[in-house]
């Protein structure tokens, strides 16, 4: 049993060092920029066939016992919708513009099937 | 056999046993059929007037030559009517007008991008009748040989495409694209319509291009006893047009056999098997040349044509695409009918 254990990880670890195995790609935001005086813009790739959600909040602060209140100290629930990129059959890259209107705000991008 | 194959092989048994089924010719039957080519408009001087309509459903959506089936896909089915008055100052050259009334039933979900805030997804359903883009085009009849027996005639066609239909969808596609430019980090490589998620554009649905295209054609019209050929080559030379947009050259051949069914003194009727190529090459914009837009595409289909008389005649057919590579993400072709008509004044 070990022997085999041992020859899929080999197998993996070639495949991954030919480069004919990918990782899903993490979503991520790639870049942010401002733009204009009032204005900044938001950069992600998207994949085919998954729904990208890129939300907002304008405040970090939260007590981690307070009941709305992720395990890491960041709000779980107030999270919105600033765009939703829609399901499409193929891959794309989204350029966002948001305005300035607070002094901070924190982005995440969201993905769900 | 794949269903679309075996329809299109089937198509294919009909129109050749239609070919071969008729009985053989008496000479009678060559003077009708030679009056039947006469009557087609163009050997003698005098006033013509023709109506032709091309329907295409465009509801298969490509992805770079990949179907996509999708719930709620856009679509796009498309009429247009061709009104052409004509002349004919000899045997040998005439000139008509061509007067097309695009009408496009459709619907597209798209992003509209702003400079102030983030895109707004919206899908537009509707339907729309305008004028399109006019053309003035001369025929010079190069060659013509007519005999009871056979008959060959090589016309050349020349002309231009004015820009007389609406544009206001092109303006928008390129303010779109010149918006999604300044979000970009300037030097950023992108394709102009990198802005659009649709499979049926703005540049799709504009009944105008707002440019003045050439346009170059050869016909060719052969006939011996009952069998006939006829093949057209015709080139569109684009310019640009609406604030920079220009449309892509497009190339279309087609031709095929054809067989006269009956022929007699009141009239005739013939069947030809019509294949045609067409490629369109990529759009340009803001100086820029699209990747996603260009396709090409092979079609087959039956085409009747009837002659009723010395001044009428009327075809009708239908083109099965066989084979299409369209670019970027597009709505191409499930299939086209066709038909029309003109007298001889």
């Amino acid at each position: 049993m070990l022997i085999i254990y041992s020859l899929l990880i080999e197998r993996f670890i070639l495949l991954v060092a030919q480069g004919t195995f990918a990782f899903p790609a993490e979503p991520r935001i790639d870049r942010i920029e401002l733009f204009g005086t009032n204005a900044i813009t938001l950069h992600f790739n998207t994949e085919a066939n998954k729904t990208y959600s890129l939300q907002f909040v304008d405040s970090l602060s939260c007590g981690t016992n307070l009941p709305f209140c992720g395990s890491i100290g960041v709000p779980a629930d107030s999270w919105s919708n600033l765009f939703v990129a829609p399901n499409f059959p193929f891959s794309n890259h989204y350029v966002i513009v948001d305005t300035r209107t607070n002094a901070h705000r924190f982005y995440r991008l969201k993905v769900t099937d | 056999m794949p269903q679309p194959h075996r329809a299109l092989f089937s198509l294919a048994i009909l129109i050749i046993a239609g070919l071969f089924g008729t009985a053989t010719l008496s000479a009678c039957e060559l003077c009708a059929i030679y009056n039947a080519s006469n009557a087609r408009a163009e050997s003698t001087s005098g006033f013509t007037f023709s109506v032709a309509e091309q329907f295409t459903r465009f509801r298969t959506e490509l992805f770079d030559d990949q179907e996509i089936t999708r719930a709620n896909p856009d679509f796009l089915d498309s009429s247009i009517t061709h009104l052409v008055p004509g002349y004919n100052f000899s045997p040998q050259f005439g000139i008509s007008l061509n007067v097309p009334m695009v009408y496009r039933s459709f619907q597209r979900t798209d992003l509209r991008f702003s400079l102030n805030g983030p895109p707004v997804l919206f899908t537009e359903r509707g339907s729309e009748l305008d004028l399109g883009d006019i053309a003035l085009i001369g025929r010079w009849t190069v060659l013509a040989k007519r005999e009871m027996k056979y008959d060959i005639i090589v016309n050349l066609l020349g002309g231009i495409k004015f820009p007389t239909g609406e544009t206001d969808r092109l303006q928008n596609e390129v303010e779109q694209s010149e918006i999604f430019n300044a979000l970009l980090p300037p030097g950023t490589p992108h394709d102009p319509l990198e802005h659009s998620i649709s499979s049926v554009h703005q540049h799709d649905l504009s009944p105008g291009s707002g440019s003045f295209d050439g346009i170059f054609g050869v016909t060719l019209n052969a006939r011996w006893e009952r069998w006939f050929f006829n093949g057209q080559f015709q080139y569109s030379l684009r310019t640009e047009g609406e604030a920079s947009f220009q449309y892509g050259d497009d190339l279309l051949v087609s031709g095929g056999p054809g067989r006269y069914l009956f022929a007699n003194q009141h009239g005739s009727l013939s069947l030809q098997a019509l294949a045609t190529y067409e490629t369109m090459a990529h759009d340009r914009l803001l100086g820029q040349t699209s990747a996603r837009t260009g396709s090409t595409a092979w079609y087959f289909g039956p085409q009747l044509n009837f002659i009723l008389g010395e001044h009428f005649s009327a075809n009708a057919g239908v083109d099965i695409p066989l084979e299409i590579t369209a670019n970027g993400f597009q709505n191409v072709p499930d299939y086209r009918i066709h038909g029309g008509f003109s007298w001889r004044f």
